[in-house]
């Protein structure tokens, strides 16, 4: 069993291991294709930056960069491995139901769903996501991280995990009796 | 008062038949597209005016040159679009980038653009997502990718302007004729029909369906919606074995 971990350096990455993930598509690319993995971590969580109508297209696209276009290119990498490989994303919790408080995650979010659904019906490739509220402990997203790394579940893929606790189940207003 | 409202991507395909559409509404449209022989044409033939330009290109600015040449704006349609015809495994860098900027940043870009002018008149904005975006397609990976993320900008964009009076939503276009498949260049081979699954309608979505659709959305009468992807799929998306219903294409 090898397990590569790659994307955003942050507290839930060093729970899953204790150095710092690979960062640069060159370089997780190539570990993959010098490691061959059979386990692949790829953590996609930015920081919150509010909404996206606010945001200059520059920063969301720097945003997509690191993360949707990250994944995808790690993905692919491992795809082509063509051996077996399990491919865990941990991305924000708006990944279903946007919040457009923190629009652009919210749309990088969607995007790292997409990518599970397509990447799901590839021959080689199990691939599922994590989406992880902020205030989640990061022991706890690494635990599930490796749920799906294990193989215990092998018919899990293409799905997108929620981990926040149920606070996305519903509509936030309604939690609060606000709604109608 | 005459409408006036801006089509992206709006010289061929379902574009071409939005700006007809909007044009027969009363509407005044701004047509925006690459080819200059095709925008003018399209601009015309509806007594319109043609925007020339890459959505591609960061520098290109449709919205500007629509508010300036008409005076205003009541609506923005953000349709202009690229496709990849490959599975993740085969889908090169160069072409992700592309669908990326084109089909997710150059939407936000004009978006963004827009929302004064829009804000101005409480006018909308329509972004064209793809059926793919709604329940994703293994052989146009990256093209669903971006899809997807399109609806997600809506819905947020939804939310957060609807307090300037401004809706947003999105029509989600399934297989349709003439559309991408046969008109768009990014394609390594031009589509054909052929290959399309029924769907349950048993009748291949025309451009016209999808322009019908734009124009509620764009209209009075879509006056309380905001936040919507609206699928034109003659029902492919309905069900996963829809397309087994319906024996044949094209009727």
């Amino acid at each position: 069993m090898t397990l590569l971990t790659v994307g955003t350096d942050c507290v839930i990455a060093r729970a899953l291991v204790d150095v710092a993930p690979l960062d640069q598509v060159a370089a997780a690319t190539a570990a993959i294709g010098t490691h061959r993995p059979d386990q692949i971590a790829i953590v996609a969580l930015p920081a919150p930056a509010g909404p996206i109508g606010a945001m200059p297209t520059e920063a969301f696209a720097e945003l997509a960069d690191t993360t949707v276009s990250f994944a995808l290119l790690v993905a692919k990498a491992a795809a082509q491995l063509e051996q077996p490989v399990r491919i865990a994303i941990i991305c924000p919790a708006d990944a279903i139901h946007p919040d457009h408080l923190d629009g652009a995650r919210s749309v990088i979010g969607a995007g790292l769903t997409m990518l599970v659904e397509v990447a799901a019906a590839l021959p080689t490739v199990t691939i599922n996501a994590i989406a992880v509220a902020s205030d989640v402990p990061a022991g706890e997203v690494a635990a599930m991280t490796q749920v799906i790394l294990s193989g215990q579940t092998p018919s899990l893929n293409g799905t997108t995990i929620r981990l926040d606790g149920g606070h996305d189940a519903v509509l936030a207003a309604e939690t609060r009796g606000e709604g109608d | 008062m005459t409408r006036r409202a801006l089509v992206t991507g709006g010289s061929s395909g379902i574009g071409a038949a939005i700006c007809r559409r909007l044009a027969a509404d009363g509407w005044t449209v701004a047509v925006a597209g690459r080819s200059r022989e095709r925008a003018e044409a399209i601009a015309e033939e509806i007594n319109g005016v043609a925007v020339i330009g890459d959505a591609a290109d960061a520098a290109h600015d449709p919205v500007a040159v629509a508010v300036a040449e008409l005076g205003g704006l009541e609506c923005a349609i953000l349709n202009a679009g690229v496709i990849a015809d490959a599975d993740l495994p085969h889908t090169e860098a160069d072409d992700w980038l592309h669908m990326l900027e084109v089909n997710v940043l150059a939407v936000h870009r004009h978006a963004r653009a827009a929302q004064t002018a829009l804000a101005a008149t409480r006018g909308s904005l329509l972004m064209t997502s793809s059926d793919a975006g709604v329940w994703g397609e293994t052989s146009i990976a990256g093209y669903s990718i971006t899809k997807r993320m399109v609806l997600a900008l809506m819905r947020c964009l939804a939310a957060e302007w609807g307090p300037q009076g401004i809706r947003v939503n999105a029509i989600c276009p399934g297989d349709t004729a003439p559309g991408m498949v046969t008109t768009t260049s990014g394609r390594r081979e031009p589509g054909t029909t052929e290959s399309w699954l029924p769907p349950p309608l048993g009748a291949t979505v025309r451009a016209q369906d999808v322009a019908g659709a734009a124009a509620f959305l764009a209209g009075d009468d879509a006056a309380r919606i905001t936040g919507v992807g609206l699928l034109i799929d003659a029902g492919m998306r309905a069900s996963s074995t829809g397309w087994q219903t319906a024996p044949e294409v094209g009727r």
